[in-house]
């Protein structure tokens, strides 16, 4: 349905997009992951049509979108400070799309669109009036009235708290999955992007590092910048592994993935076994948090809990790793 | 905005080349070279003992004004930032108000109070039963200063304790464990550390008086002469526009000097906030001090605005309504050649073409500012607030007389002229309002289907609404009052009601007097209606969006 091929953008001497291909299906919600700075924001602009890339061809249902102007498009976007009109009521600021548009029974969908996003009381408010949460959702519903086909997110849920944050995020995807609609949306957060996305982009310096299910980027991700970004630890490279368990391994840099690792028992004798310091310990109720220190490198890890005792933080522990989860790196 | 509207936002710099540059332009050409060829001699002809004296004058005129303003205003900020009282806020705003008053206006309180016909005489005669005027001050360098004061009060009193209000009392309270008391603390410590807001009062205040123009030729019957008196004079009584050309080229010399050195001066003082919270006076000597200096402040400012109204509505038999309704008929017929009602309707055509054309080109000039490079666009569009009324209305009759400009007949002429002085006013109060809509707004509304001609008109407009009203007041009070420019350009059919009232003034007898005054309040009210709306919107302004 979109097509992104090769687009290139920079602002003055900074590169700040280089040759990012992107496509979206109908009715998919891909989000857009990275550190800020990584260019994300500016590919949202450029699809939306508020920035001219300098190269490259965007494509939406065939048709070239180079020369539509951002008021013929029929997206949505939604801003990060959520620019409602400080001029108009819930209700004016909702309507105004579909004013714009000249569409049809304007008040009815309107009063839909409120309700989907659970504000049907608050038309007449005004929206100096409304909370940051209620904001957000006014922001939505006046994305969501004119029917977009294609709907963008700018951290959608950034100026809001953490726990609003966890209560509306299932919202927004379930709203998005009921009405079909086709969703990029931007975060830095890797929570977010997995609980709303079928697919996430995770942008590094104005390039797309890897482009798959939160599943498949959380257990199989491609480099050393998607494995460090996702929080699944730092890389090692082969001499490492080989000096610290004696095995062999093909490739010259490896992630040593969390989900595998677990403390050697005496019984268990499978997988690469490595020795190091227990550094830190915490309890987070279902499990513990473990800091392990092995020949200068640092690996955290969850241990479910387990009937044995954790030992005392400077104890020596000894690890076990599945060698299914021994990821070679690009 | 569209492509389409885009070469609308140049319109404001056709404006400004056609009406400000063009005739600022004819004034050196006719000043310099009348035959096409540099001819400085001319310019030496005005180094004459006449014109030397003209330009002593001014000078002169203007320093005593700025000393005893400054002299005077120093304690009442004084008071007005030690100390909260019941009154002081109303106090600043009066002080404002006879600031933004027009000069006819204020010439017309000072007359009314303390002119040959005033009040004072009035009382002296009742009191003291004199006859003939006791106390005669038209002419004198006296009435013209006490104008002076009662106008430019307001600009010290601002600066001052705007300045005041900022400074933390670390360093007086320095001074003070180190032994300085009373005069020695005033001396050696408050003085000097105000020294950069003393500057840019005095400096502004020379400005002001320098080129004054209406209290001088009303209150100092054209026994003195000031540069801008002396322009006006050589162009219009005895049409030596050479000379005058010269004299204009001198003065405009002189004011973009002086602009510069206030706007650098002023670049030095912080941005004024809400007066700090201050203490109640306590004991008699407060007490004093504070009455002292309120009442002072009360006299001088509200005294000849009450004697305006009285003098209004008294005739020989005590109150009486007859100059309000004399205002309608031509009693004189030949001197005015219009009855002052007409003069009234004139005043308000041109104020309202004034605010529509200085509201279009000031909402165009701001947008403009928005997407160019603003440090060059918003000195040139404060250019003419560094240029005297009376330099303009010379340079509009010379230079839009003779094709392919002749707009002599025109009757925008003087709405145009008007437009060049409230500009930069106009300009400043949209400016902010349209730099405070954040851009995602403007991104939002075009995201969801608005065309640029929609943003415009469904976003900024809107949101601009508070900014255009304050430019629309300005506006319209500027044309009201403007008078050195309508002097100049009016045509006798087409006089205006500042105009109007210089010639009522200028003749003699109760009737002419009596209907200046009338005139007068009509325009005071005017102004403090605009006045008082526009600092209601300013104040409320602060807190929405």
């Amino acid at each position: 349905m979109l097509h992104l091929r090769k687009i290139c953008k920079s602002f003055g001497d900074t590169q700040v997009l280089s040759n990012v291909s992107l496509e979206l299906q109908n009715g998919e919600i891909v989000c857009l992951l990275g550190p800020s700075g990584c260019g994300k924001t500016t590919l949202l602009r450029i699809i939306a049509g508020l920035e001219t890339p300098d190269a490259g061809d965007l494509r939406f249902q065939g048709r070239d979108l180079g020369d539509v102007p951002v008021h013929e498009r029929n997206f949505g976007l939604m801003f990060q400070d959520h620019a409602l009109f400080p001029h108009m009521t819930v209700a004016q600021n909702v309507a105004f799309g579909l004013r714009m548009r000249g569409q049809e029974r304007v008040e009815e969908r309107t009063s839909e669109t409120l309700s989907l996003v659970g504000l049907q009381a608050m038309g007449q408010r005004d929206v100096s009036t409304l909370s940051g949460g209620e904001q957000q959702r006014v922001a939505l519903a006046r994305s969501l009235a004119p029917r977009p086909s294609l709907l963008m997110l700018d951290e959608p849920l950034g100026s809001l708290d953490a726990g609003l944050r966890e209560r509306l995020l299932p919202e927004l995807r379930q709203i998005f999955v009921e009405t079909g609609q086709t969703v990029i949306t931007v975060t830095h957060d890797q929570q977010e992007a997995s609980a709303i996305a079928d697919r996430i982009a995770i942008l590094n310096a104005g390039r797309i590092e890897q482009c798959d299910t939160p599943q498949v980027v959380y257990a199989r991700p491609r480099n050393a910048f998607v494995a460090g970004f996702m929080g699944l630890g730092n890389p090692v490279c082969r001499e490492w592994l080989v000096a610290q368990t004696g095995a062999t391994f093909a490739g010259h840099s490896f992630l040593l993935h969390p989900a595998g690792m677990r403390r050697a028992n005496a019984a268990g004798n499978a997988g690469v076994m490595l020795e190091g310091n227990l550094a830190q310990r915490s309890y987070e109720g279902e499990s513990w948090r473990l800091t392990v220190h092995v020949a200068g490198k640092t690996f955290r890890f969850r241990l479910p809990l387990e009937v044995s005792p954790v030992p005392e933080a400077g104890a020596r522990v000894r690890l076990q790793i599945d060698r299914d989860w021994i990821l070679p790196l690009e | 905005m569209t492509r389409l509207a885009r070469p609308l936002l140049l319109l404001p710099l056709l404006f400004l080349a056609l009406f400000y540059v063009w005739p600022l332009l004819s004034i050196l050409v006719l000043g310099l070279a009348p035959d096409g060829a540099l001819a400085l001699e001319q310019l030496w002809q005005l180094v004459s003992p006449w014109h030397l004296n003209v330009l002593a004058f001014t000078i002169v005129q203007a320093l005593l004004s700025t000393v005893i303003t400054i002299a005077l205003a120093l304690p009442a900020a004084w008071v007005c930032v030690r100390w909260s009282f019941p009154g002081r806020s109303m106090l600043l705003s009066l002080s404002t108000l006879a600031f933004v008053l027009p000069t006819v206006v204020v010439a017309a309180a000072i007359s009314a109070l303390i002119g040959s016909r005033g009040l004072v005489n009035d009382l002296l005669r009742h009191l003291l039963a004199l006859d003939g005027v006791p106390l005669r001050l038209e002419g004198t360098l006296a009435i013209i200063l006490i104008a002076h004061v009662f106008y430019n009060f307001a600009v010290a009193l601002r600066i001052i304790t705007g300045y005041w209000a900022n400074r933390s009392t670390m360093h007086e309270d320095a001074a003070r464990v180190l032994g300085a008391q009373g005069w020695r603390l005033w001396w050696e410590v408050r003085l000097p550390l105000l020294r950069p807001a003393l500057l840019a009062a005095a400096t502004l205040i020379f400005i002001f008086t320098f080129t004054s123009f209406g209290v001088i030729v009303i209150l100092g019957e054209l026994r003195f002469s000031t540069l801008e008196v002396e322009i006006y004079l050589q162009a219009v009584n005895l049409f030596n526009l050479p000379v005058a050309a010269g004299l204009s080229i001198v003065q405009i010399t002189l004011m973009f000097v002086l602009m510069l050195v206030y706007s650098r001066l002023r670049q030095r003082l912080p941005i004024a906030l809400r007066a700090a919270q201050a203490p109640r006076p306590q004991g008699w000597r407060q007490w004093l001090a504070v009455c002292a200096a309120g009442g002072f402040m009360l006299v001088l400012l509200a005294a000849p605005l009450l004697a305006l109204v009285i003098r209004s509505l008294s005739g020989a038999e005590g109150l009486t309504g007859a100059w309000y309704a004399a205002l309608s008929q031509d009693v004189r017929g030949s001197v005015l050649f219009v009855p002052p009602v007409q003069a009234v309707g004139n005043s308000l055509f041109f104020a309202l073409c004034t605010t529509a054309i200085a509201l279009v080109l000031g909402l165009l000039a701001a947008s403009l500012m928005q997407r160019r490079n603003r440090r060059w666009l918003d000195p040139l569009f404060m250019l003419p607030l560094a240029t005297s009324a009376v330099t303009l209305g010379f340079g509009f009759i010379v230079a839009l007389d003779e094709p392919p400009l002749d707009l002599r007949a025109s009757p925008l002429l003087i709405p145009i002229a008007h437009t060049l002085v409230a500009l930069p006013f106009v300009v400043r109060s949209i400016l902010p309002s349209l730099d405070s809509i954040s851009p995602s707004l403007r991104e939002s509304a075009s995201v969801l289907g608005a065309t640029p001609w929609q943003v415009w008109r469904q976003i900024d407009l809107p949101l601009v609404s508070r900014g255009l009203m304050v430019g629309a007041i300005f506006a319209f009070t500027i044309s009201m009052g403007e008078f050195g420019a309508s002097l100049f350009i009016a045509r006798p059919a087409n006089a205006t009601i500042p105009v109007v009232i210089y010639r009522l003034l200028g003749q003699p007898g109760t009737m002419n007097m009596g209907q200046a005054m009338a005139m007068s309040v009509i325009l005071l009210l005017t102004c403090s209606l605009g006045f008082v709306v526009i600092e209601r919107v300013q104040r409320a302004g602060s807190g929405a969006f």
